[in-house]
């Protein structure tokens, strides 16, 4: 399997240009997916396949966008334009637009470690220095989806906990309530 | 080179690290961890001192931990205590604070948390920004399995990113990893806030404090246990008692632990604090609001909703804590503290912003000294009248009586009036009817500091006597201008029976020249003030007319009552006396206004 930095691929996330971040309703992304296509060696989208770039989902175009940028490594590039087509279209990705604002993917760092690993992944490319388990680990503790689940999971805990406590500090007012009103 | 001297000399980098203009004096290394003990490092191996700027290492404790060979990861870190995080001891005690509030009903483990949260700020800080070997010393110390641990070590391999494993023993369930992952974006968002995320952190922390203490009995709460320590703090050997048993309680709490478990809690690093040490703004409880759970923060957890603005009560009251809760800090924090000694604090920090203008005497003008010469000093006259330097002039050989001369002097008319300030005598009931200062705020004891520190103020010199049933009083050393032994006095409880000590107040103006004016604080016992004989059957309203009399300066009653009736009841048996009802704050600003503007009137008469 080859090999890729992350780090490489995050400085590249980091440094996208502002075109790839602009709003998406002011860019083709059918246009800008059949780029990279080409640059993979791969034919252009047609206008059947271009179609399912164009859909009503902005927080996916901006996604797509910025993982279109991401792709366009050479290192990337090198896995064909199939797999490439594939991740891009893929469910993973369209749940992830829904979960994360697609800005977070270049400003926050976790979220672009996220996106590169989940990118290597789908490409099925190793980081470097790395075995599949340790990436495998990695991605685990940034995965969004993964997150969101551990998240709610400790959220709904700490609901549940908060309530308790207040029913045994309600209990422990009354009890006190009683013992003056006794007296 | 030994280890202290191999360690000392990484001391200059550590202090590099974080900053090249970073001054602090070198660290004090123990050889061993007896030696640490004895100079009073207990519990960890290395503390910190916010008071003297002080770093201290037990390097026993840093052989049996196997950290010889990370000394600037050890040094720099606790370089770190005094740089970022608590750096001093006023955001110390604010950082227990919040700790505490985030921890409701597991206060009494708030400093280890603070030590925690203070540790994971400074590690993360160091091995990111300047490339420490931080990772490794948590790796030396690993295999402690019970749920904090566990969490905590989660919380360190999320933030560097190390493989699951590496740091952790325990087993982690999906609840965990959430909150191990909230905590180490907490630590991120809030590393230079760290105020702000410090009781999200301790509230992430309770789960799991709770299921890694022993189980407490349910009198073990922390306010009871309180309450058997106070009454051995009143003995003579109360500190030695507190002492035996703070050191039973960490022997207990060790048998609970494992051997893993306590060789990570050694890794935290504990603030030592110097006894005089003085904190203010402690006693107010401006604390800044409810804790946020980091998993309704949505600075900490992307996912959680805007919360709710806390609905403005209106209510601008109780900004203070009371002062069992003072105290309590007061400990937390270090200070091996008696409850009267934290009472006394704490009025004395609520009552100083309040200080009245207390009545001065004017006198005829002023006289001032003009030497005369000298004479012979004989035998029988003041020894401190003796002038040492014309009596060895006289003779190398000094014979008292006959060698010895003193210096005489006359007098001068001087220019300005002399003023005499009024002197203070409080009398400051303590029996079962009034409420314990250094428990409950009392505003009769506040009314009583603010008299007696006024009073210091100007220059006076202040009596106290503490009084519950018959021969059961404690006063000052007559009157004094030892603030502390003033306040001690003043924040004491008996809790007894009620007996006006009238023969302390027949023999304090028997023969007293000095201007008094005397305060009681009482409640409607005051009446055993009136009403009873002394021991030789002199009524007590003549004995206190008669002291009034003798004090010169007038008397004030600030009285407990709930009624005015009762007030007028009392007024009409205390002829001469200012009685005031003081049970509120609104009432003691009222007594406060009216106090100056009688001083002023008095004054100007």
């Amino acid at each position: 399997m080859t090999e890729v930095p992350v780090a490489r691929l995050t400085r590249r996330l980091a440094d996208t240009p502002m075109d790839f971040l602009a709003d998406p309703a002011t860019v083709s992304v059918p246009a800008v997916v059949s780029d990279v296509l080409l640059m993979a060696g791969g034919p252009a989208l047609d206008a059947d396949t271009a179609t399912r770039f164009d859909v009503d989902e902005p927080r996916w175009r901006r996604v797509v966008l910025v993982t279109c940028w991401l792709a366009a490594d050479p290192a990337l590039l090198v896995r064909g334009p199939s797999t490439l087509s594939e991740w891009l279209l893929s469910q993973e990705l369209f749940t992830l637009s829904l979960l994360v604002d697609p800005l977070t993917f270049v400003h926050d760092p976790d979220r672009r470690e996220e996106l590169a690993r989940l990118t290597l992944r789908a490409l099925s490319l190793l980081p470097t220095g790395e075995t599949p388990e340790r990436a495998a680990d990695r991605l685990s503790t940034v995965d969004s989806v993964k997150r969101h689940e551990v998240l709610q999971a400790a959220k709904a805990a700490e609901e549940r906990a908060a309530a308790v406590r207040k029913a045994m500090e309600e209990e422990r007012a009354r009890e006190a309530a009683a013992r003056y009103s006794q007296v | 080179m030994d280890l202290a001297d191999e360690w000392r000399s990484h001391w200059p980098d550590a202090l590099r690290t974080w900053g090249p203009f970073i001054t602090l004096h070198d660290p004090t290394m123990f050889a061993s961890t007896q030696e640490a003990v004895d100079a009073g490092l207990t519990g960890s191996f290395a503390a910190f001192s916010l008071y003297d700027r002080e770093v201290m290492i037990d390097l026993g404790a840093v052989r049996e931990l196997g950290l010889q060979d990370l000394p600037l990861e050890v040094l720099a870190h606790e370089v770190g205590h005094h740089v970022l995080c608590p750096a001093d001891l006023t955001d110390k005690a604010r950082l227990l604070v919040r700790v505490r509030r985030g921890l409701p009903g597991l206060e009494e483990h708030a400093p280890m948390v603070q030590n925690m949260y203070a540790d994971l700020l400074i590690n993360d800080r160091l091995l990111r920004s300047r490339g420490l070997r931080m990772a490794e010393v948590y790796q030396r110390v690993r295999g402690a399995d019970d749920p904090l641990w566990t969490f905590y070590q989660r919380i360190y391999e999320i933030l560097w990113a190390l493989p699951a494993g590496t740091l952790v023993a325990g087993a982690v369930d999906d609840t965990m990893e959430g909150d191990a992952q909230l905590g180490a974006k907490l630590a991120r968002v809030y590393a230079t806030d760290w105020l702000a995320g410090a009781g999200g952190f301790a509230a992430l922390c309770r789960r799991y404090l709770e299921s890694s203490v022993p189980e407490r009995s349910p009198a073990s709460g922390l306010t009871s246990t309180e309450a058997p320590r106070e009454e051995r703090a009143r003995g003579l050997r109360a500190q030695e008692g507190r002492r035996r048993e703070q050191a039973a309680n960490r022997r207990a709490e060790r048998g609970h632990v494992t051997e893993a478990a306590e060789r990570l809690r050694r890794l935290l690093c504990v603030g030592v604090v110097n006894q005089d040490a003085r904190i203010p703004g402690l006693a107010r409880s401006d604390d800044g609001g409810p804790v946020l759970h980091p998993a309704l923060d949505p600075r900490v957890n992307e996912f959680a909703a805007e919360p709710e603005p806390e609905p403005d009560d209106g209510e601008s009251g109780s900004q203070y804590r009371e002062p069992f809760e003072y105290r309590q800090l007061l400990r937390q924090l270090g200070l091996d503290i008696s409850a009267q000694e934290a009472a006394a604090r704490y009025y004395r920090e609520r009552a100083m912003p309040h200080l009245v203008p207390f009545p001065v005497s004017r006198r005829a003008p002023s006289t001032e000294p003009m030497p005369e010469g000298l004479g012979a000093w004989d035998v029988g006259e003041p020894l401190e009248a003796v002038d040492w330097l014309e009596t060895t002039l006289r003779s190398p050989v000094v014979v008292p009586g006959v060698t010895t001369v003193q210096r005489l002097a006359g007098t001068v008319d001087g220019d300005d009036r002399d003023e005499q300030p009024v002197d203070l005598d409080i009398y400051v009931d303590s029996s079962g009817s009034m409420p314990n200062p250094s428990e409950r705020v009392s505003y009769l004891t506040l009314a009583g500091a603010i008299l007696a520190l006024s009073a210091l103020r100007v220059g006076a010199r202040v009596q106290v006597t503490l009084w519950s049933g018959t021969d059961q009083f404690t006063c000052t050393d007559g009157f004094t201008r030892d603030e502390r032994s003033i306040l001690g006095v003043l924040t004491g409880y008996f809790g007894g029976a009620t007996a006006f000590p009238l023969h302390v107040l027949r023999d304090t103006y028997r023969d007293r020249d000095r201007r008094t004016h005397i305060v009681v604080i009482s409640d409607d016992g005051v009446d055993t003030m009136f009403r009873p004989t002394d021991e030789w059957g002199t009524p007590g309203a003549a004995i206190s007319a008669a002291a009034l009399a003798a004090a010169g300066s007038g008397g004030t009653l600030l009285l407990r009552l709930y009624s005015e009736e009762q007030r007028q009841k009392i007024a009409a048996l205390a002829t001469g006396w200012d009685v005031y009802r003081v049970t509120d704050w609104d009432e003691l600003v009222e007594f406060a206004a009216v106090f100056s503007r009688l001083t002023y009137e008095r004054n100007a008469l």
